[in-house]
């Protein structure tokens, strides 16, 4: 399909989406409840205007960002050992699968315990480093191994091979993860935002707005979420493209 | 002299070597010939280094270097032509000698008619030049010996034939030991200049001849067919 069309189709998407959201609000009638698309961008325009505004958002993105380095780094590290050493791998699974299965609700409220300031960091770690290490031992294992053989018998330096052989074979499994690491971890940190009830935090507003039943703020808050959560896979698939050439 | 001395070698205990002597002249191209499976990848793997013999030993590779041709390209599929012969001539060269490396990259394609596709990536290149590509890059590395795994198995007839004209002209102008294994007689017959055939296990050498391009070709393959 040509990509002209394709951005008509989504064009087409967002307009019924808006379309059925306005019919909607003039169904139930009440502002209060369900404000119209005019309303809630009134709404979000005037949250720009917030003297805090930047503080809220800012220190959301700072969490994103801490908890993101940390799962990176656990991920990456963790998974290369797993990768490469199976028995390693087996006792890695048990945690991962715990980690995956059990409801970020659940670790929210003990985190809370736990942590209290930083429970939003310590969710945003626990979503996102299962998908970072399982992508990179999947990424692992799939290193061809013939092509490990072949540098082998040219006694290539192990330095190269790790930079000319793993690197690239693993980098499309790693980049996969992190993008969908970067959205499951940023919704997660805002649930746990919405939970501990940071000072300044995008999950606090979107509280506080729902506590108020400020519904058009709420929507604001959440369009927000959503806008900064695609644009951070933006800057992931970008980088992806820069860094991982694609001739297989 | 290439010599493997007594060579035994099994695996989960059923024994492939047992007791294999073997010398290899050096200089020259050896074809190997046997059955499939009967051991002839260990040999080059042993003679290569990258596998030890159980007991036994392998005189005449101490210090030499090696190159391999497989039976697949075996290109980095991320790197263009160039940067895969780049890759395995790193460690012969310094830092500072970019284009001297870009020089004989050049020269080795040339002799297998793919200057034109040094840019080009392996996915953009047919099987057989992919294969050439590997020839290339197994002379432009500055070894001593060059192992040669069924290299032209998978390919065409046709192509097999213009890949193994391309690989005896360079042949002739760069003499290195060279160790063809294969299950083709034809193939090692129009290629080498001494044959060995081994037989299934425990393997063991069951016809060789010398100066096999002396001889009459009819002759030598019909007795070389009745010795497997």
């Amino acid at each position: 399909m040509k990509s002209s069309t394709k951005n008509i189709i989504v064009v087409a998407s967002v307009a019924v989406l808006l379309i059925l959201w306005e019919a909607a609000a003039l169904c139930i009638g009440s502002e209060n409840i369900m404000p119209g698309p005019w309303a809630t961008l009134v709404a979000t325009i005037k949250l720009f205007g917030q003297k805090d505004f930047v503080f809220v958002v800012l220190s959301t993105v700072f969490r994103g960002i801490v908890s993101f380095v940390i799962a990176v780094v656990l991920g990456v590290a963790f998974g290369i050992v797993a990768g490469l050493h199976e028995g390693f791998g087996a006792f890695m699974k048990p945690w991962v699968v715990v980690m995956r299965s059990t409801p970020v609700v659940a670790f929210v409220l003990l985190a809370l315990i736990w942590f209290s300031k930083s429970t939003a960091i310590f969710i945003g770690v626990l979503t996102m480093f299962p998908i970072i290490f399982t992508n990179i031992v999947t990424g692992i294992r799939n290193v061809d191994a013939k092509l490990i053989e072949m540098a082998l018998f040219y006694k290539v330096r192990r330095r190269s091979v790790i930079r000319n052989v793993y690197v690239p074979s693993i980098a499309p499994f790693m980049f996969s993860g992190i993008s969908s690491a970067v959205g499951i971890g940023w919704r997660a940190i805002i649930v746990g935002e919405v939970l501990s009830q940071p000072r300044y935090g995008i999950g606090g507003s979107l509280q506080l707005a729902q506590m108020q039943m400020n519904v058009d703020v709420l929507i604001a808050w959440t369009i927000i979420a959503v806008l900064l959560g695609a644009f951070f896979e933006k800057i992931i698939r970008l980088i992806e493209n820069v860094t991982v050439k694609r001739h297989i | 002299m290439l010599r493997l001395n007594d060579i035994y070698k099994s695996y989960d205990g059923n024994a492939v070597y047992s007791g294999f002597s073997l010398e290899i002249r050096e200089g020259v191209t050896t074809g190997i010939l046997g059955p499939s499976g009967c051991g002839k990848t260990t040999l080059l793997n042993m003679l290569g280094g990258v596998l030890k013999p159980d007991r036994g030993e392998i005189n005449g590779i101490d210090g030499k270097t090696f190159s391999y041709i497989f039976q697949e390209p075996r290109l980095l599929p991320w790197k263009t032509v160039r940067q895969n012969i780049e890759f395995v001539l790193e460690k012969y060269y310094a830092k500072d000698s970019r284009d001297r490396i870009a020089e004989i990259c050049d020269s080795y394609l040339q002799l297998v008619d793919l200057q034109d596709f040094a840019d080009y990536y392996p996915s953009q290149l047919s099987g057989g030049m992919s294969q050439r590509v590997s020839v290339a890059r197994a002379f432009a590395v500055p070894s001593d010996i060059i192992l040669m795994d069924e290299p032209f198995g998978g390919i065409d007839i046709s192509l097999k034939r213009n890949i193994m004209e391309k690989f005896l002209k360079i042949c002739e102008n760069d003499r290195r030991t060279i160790v063809h294994v294969t299950h083709d007689i034809d193939e090692a017959i129009a290629m080498s200049d001494d044959v060995f055939v081994l037989s299934k296990s425990p393997v063991k050498v069951v016809f060789e001849k010398k100066d096999v391009k002396k001889e009459n070709i009819a002759a030598l393959k019909d007795a070389v067919i009745g010795s497997l």
